[in-house]
């Protein structure tokens, strides 16, 4: 090794560990004690039954009472992944879902934006979703998100369209769910 | 041999009319056997006439049979070849729109020419225009290549089946009725399936032989060769994701059956792996195995995804995977992650990451009326530095030997993201730490990427930034405070100092101030990409091609301070 590898190692290390490199901190909780935490809550099929079941009232209500465009999907209304972040440990057994509304063609007046965030807070809030915090809130540009005890953001948002999404927290699958217990390996030959 | 502008009037219909009144002949010939059977010899007559009259009628059959199978094969290749010509044009259609479009002219011997270079460029994006139009021509100069190649290779097959049929070559296979004779010959009228460009090839090799190809060759180098094109660089990525999925099976059963064998050898040997490599290479094929675990468990999650890339034949497994389409998506970034990075511990993470980044951005571009379509890929297609390889090893991180190498893969894997499509996609080139340097020394290349983040990163393998190949511009650096890794100027000089560098934020931020989007803060080496963060928002308007929404700000600390270049040194 050259003298100014010796270095380069020495500053890469020295940097990466101030920095933290490789993983947040908090990945490094225990696998089990994240399982049983997540036990606690329903399972990613449940949980979705849930949501979408919320995010069709939002937006049915949101038409009748605001008088908003009927909504068009435009895209994959649902998408999902591993978890991410301090759950990520949990592999396969964790997932979070992505699901959107497509598009409300249009924008909601600056005036009738309260009352629509009400709609929703109201609705959302009987699924256990906090007050809406303001993300945008400037003339023709409007955004809130609300959040539940699970780590799920759903974000209303109005500008050119209207926007409605909700991203979940992190959920087992049913299969983890049912199994009670973080699975075991399987062979890989 | 035949020139291009030949090969452009070449039409599947004459071949198509051939054929047909080969099968109007050969009908003709087999309603005459019937006949001809039935005529047979009568049961009465017996002698030396009969028996003549006998072998005779035998010698007229053998005769028959061998002129049906020459007919099936001459019909079978002309069939063959009207389809092979399909493919054709659809590769010279592919090329001279291509050409059409770009302002080019294709001549007769094949040669590119710029016929329409676009007037009234402004002298800042000169250099802009004029990388990507050489890039263009070299695209239309290997496809020609390829259609030429591809022609040559349709003339001499059907040459070579009908100088068979003409020289009595064809067989029957020992058939003994005239529609056995048929089914033998038709077996010899195929023609080879063209063999895609030696090595690599380039992006435009690729898409030029891949155009050729009729649709029903496609499918059959899908399902028989699915190697070829796994991870063939500007073969549209639909037909790479169906080859690599095919590939994962046979590739766990070769390596499960390595491992088997090796642990057995393992096993009978009383030093073990002391004298032998092979414990090192159990190793190896366990983390291949663990790979294609992981790369299925992602690709089994909701949404659309694609297996652009599977290589397993390095020290470690290699693999890109997709969030939404890559043919056909509006917007695609590439994220190249860095340090330790790796398929079986990294892919399931960093598909999360591009998931949520994919998910942000297309609600974003909703919100202010565009077409919400991007494709978000990670791309883990090199042999990323992991801390066993630190000290000593060649691809220790203190090195751009890893970074060298991968940007080799990357950039053809970007240009043949452009080069596969109709249409060109906004292109996103993302690097965080190590992936940045990989990514920098790709983009020294010429890519087609439109737009450029990098985040966390000791350097770009460069110290001046018009050596990075976007448009003036279009090249963003995120660093976030306490990350002593964006401040080490390793490969280059901290990109923080980079003239003419964009700086996105990574602090807490409402954008615009006060009325604005409030977004969160992140320190450190690792959160950049963390859902709801400045730094993961930047990215998302930059992809969605809203740069003009991005936070700016430096947030530069007292290492970047220190790290700051002594002018003229550099």
């Amino acid at each position: 090794m050259t003298l100014r590898q010796a270095m380069a190692t020495l500053m890469v290390a020295l940097a990466l560990t101030v920095a933290g490199c490789g993983s947040d901190p908090s990945k490094d909780a225990n696998m089990n004690t994240l399982f049983t935490e997540l036990m606690q809550r329903p399972d990613i099929q449940t949980a979705e039954a849930d949501y979408q079941d919320l995010l069709a009232r939002i937006r049915d209500k949101l038409v009748a009472d605001i008088g908003i465009e009927r909504w068009t999907q435009d895209g994959e209304p649902v998408s999902g992944s591993a978890c991410v972040g301090q759950y990520a440990k949990l592999g396969a057994d964790g997932e979070i879902r992505r699901y959107s509304s497509g598009t409300s063609p249009g924008n909601i007046a600056d005036a009738d934006w309260p009352r629509a965030v009400e709609v929703v807070a109201d609705l959302a809030g009987r699924h256990g979703f906090g007050e809406p915090q303001v993300v945008v809130d400037r003339p023709g540009d409007h955004e809130v998100s609300l959040k539940d005890e699970y780590g799920a953001e759903l974000l209303f948002g109005t500008a050119v369209n209207t926007t409605l999404s909700l991203s979940t927290g992190c959920h087992l699958t049913r299969e983890a769910h049912q199994r009670g217990i973080p699975a075991e390996e399987a062979p890989l030959y | 041999m035949v020139d291009f502008a030949k090969v452009r009037r070449w039409q599947p219909e004459p071949l198509d009319q051939a054929e047909h009144q080969l099968k109007g002949r050969s009908e003709k010939l087999l309603g005459l056997a019937d006949e001809f059977a039935a005529m047979g010899t009568p049961a009465c007559w017996a002698g030396d006439a009969a028996e003549f009259a006998r072998r005779r009628r035998t010698r007229v059959s053998d005769r028959m049979e061998h002129i049906v199978a020459g007919v099936a094969a001459a019909r079978s290749a002309l069939r063959n070849a009207a389809d092979a010509i399909v493919g054709l044009k659809h590769g010279v259609a592919e090329a001279d729109g291509l050409a059409a479009s770009q302002g080019f002219a294709i001549d007769a011997d094949g040669a590119i020419r710029d016929v329409a270079p676009p007037s009234d460029v402004p002298a800042e994006h000169a250099d802009d225009v004029s990388r990507e139009r050489a890039r263009i021509q070299a695209e239309l100069s290997d496809r020609v290549e390829q259609i030429m190649r591809r022609a040559a290779d349709i003339d001499n097959d059907l040459a070579t089946v009908l100088g068979r049929v003409a020289n009595g070559e064809i067989g029957d296979d020992g058939a003994t009725d005239l529609a056995s004779a048929a089914t033998a010959g038709a077996g010899q009228g195929d023609l080879s399936v063209l063999e895609p460009p030696s090595g690599r090839g380039t992006p435009g090799d690729n898409a030029g032989w891949w155009d050729t190809l009729s649709k029903a060759e496609q499918r059959r180098i899908i399902n028989e060769n699915p190697e070829w094109i796994g991870n063939r660089d500007g073969v549209p990525y639909t037909a790479r994701d169906h080859a690599n999925r095919a590939l994962l099976g046979t590739e766990r059963a070769r390596l499960q059956e390595e491992a088997r064998r090796l642990e057995a050898d393992l096993d009978d040997n009383m030093f073990g792996g002391l004298f032998t490599n092979d414990d090192a290479r159990l190793d190896q094929v366990r983390e291949k195995l663990e790979a294609i675990r992981t790369i299925e468990g992602t690709l089994a999650k909701p949404g659309e995804r694609q297996l652009l890339l599977l290589d397993l034949t390095n020290e470690r497994a290699e693999a890109a995977i997709s969030n939404g389409n890559v043919d056909t998506a509006d917007h695609v970034a590439v994220f190249t992650p860095g340090l330790t990075s790796n398929v079986p511990d990294s892919m399931q993470g960093y598909d999360g990451n591009m998931d949520q980044l994919q998910f942000r951005t297309e609600e974003e571009l909703r919100r202010y009326g565009e077409d919400p379509s991007v494709a978000t890929v990670t791309w883990i297609g090199y042999q990323a530095p992991q801390w066993s390889e630190t000290i000593i090893d060649e691809n220790s991180v203190t090195e751009d030997h890893a970074a060298r190498k991968g940007a080799e893969k990357l950039a053809p894997f970007l240009q043949g993201i452009d080069t596969a499509r109709d249409t060109d996609a906004h292109l996103t080139a993302l690097g965080h730490s190590y992936g940045s340097t990989t990514t920098g020394l790709a983009l020294q290349q010429n890519t087609g990427v439109d737009d450029a983040v990098f985040f966390g990163s000791p350097g770009l393998g460069t110290d001046h930034l018009n050596e990075i190949n976007v448009p003036d511009g279009h090249a963003t650096y995120i660093e976030a405070k306490w990350d002593g890794v964006g401040d080490l100027g390793h490969f280059g000089i901290d990109p923080s100092h980079l003239d003419g560098m964009q700086h996105g934020s990574s602090a807490e931020a409402q954008h615009p101030a006060d009325s604005g989007r409030t977004l969160a803060g992140v320190t450190g080496h690792s959160a950049y990409l963390r859902d709801g963060s400045t730094s993961q928002y930047n990215m998302s308007v930059t992809i969605g091609g809203m740069s003009d929404k991005m936070v700016s700000g430096n947030d530069r600390g007292v290492t970047d301070v220190l790290s700051w270049p002594i002018p003229g040194t550099y």
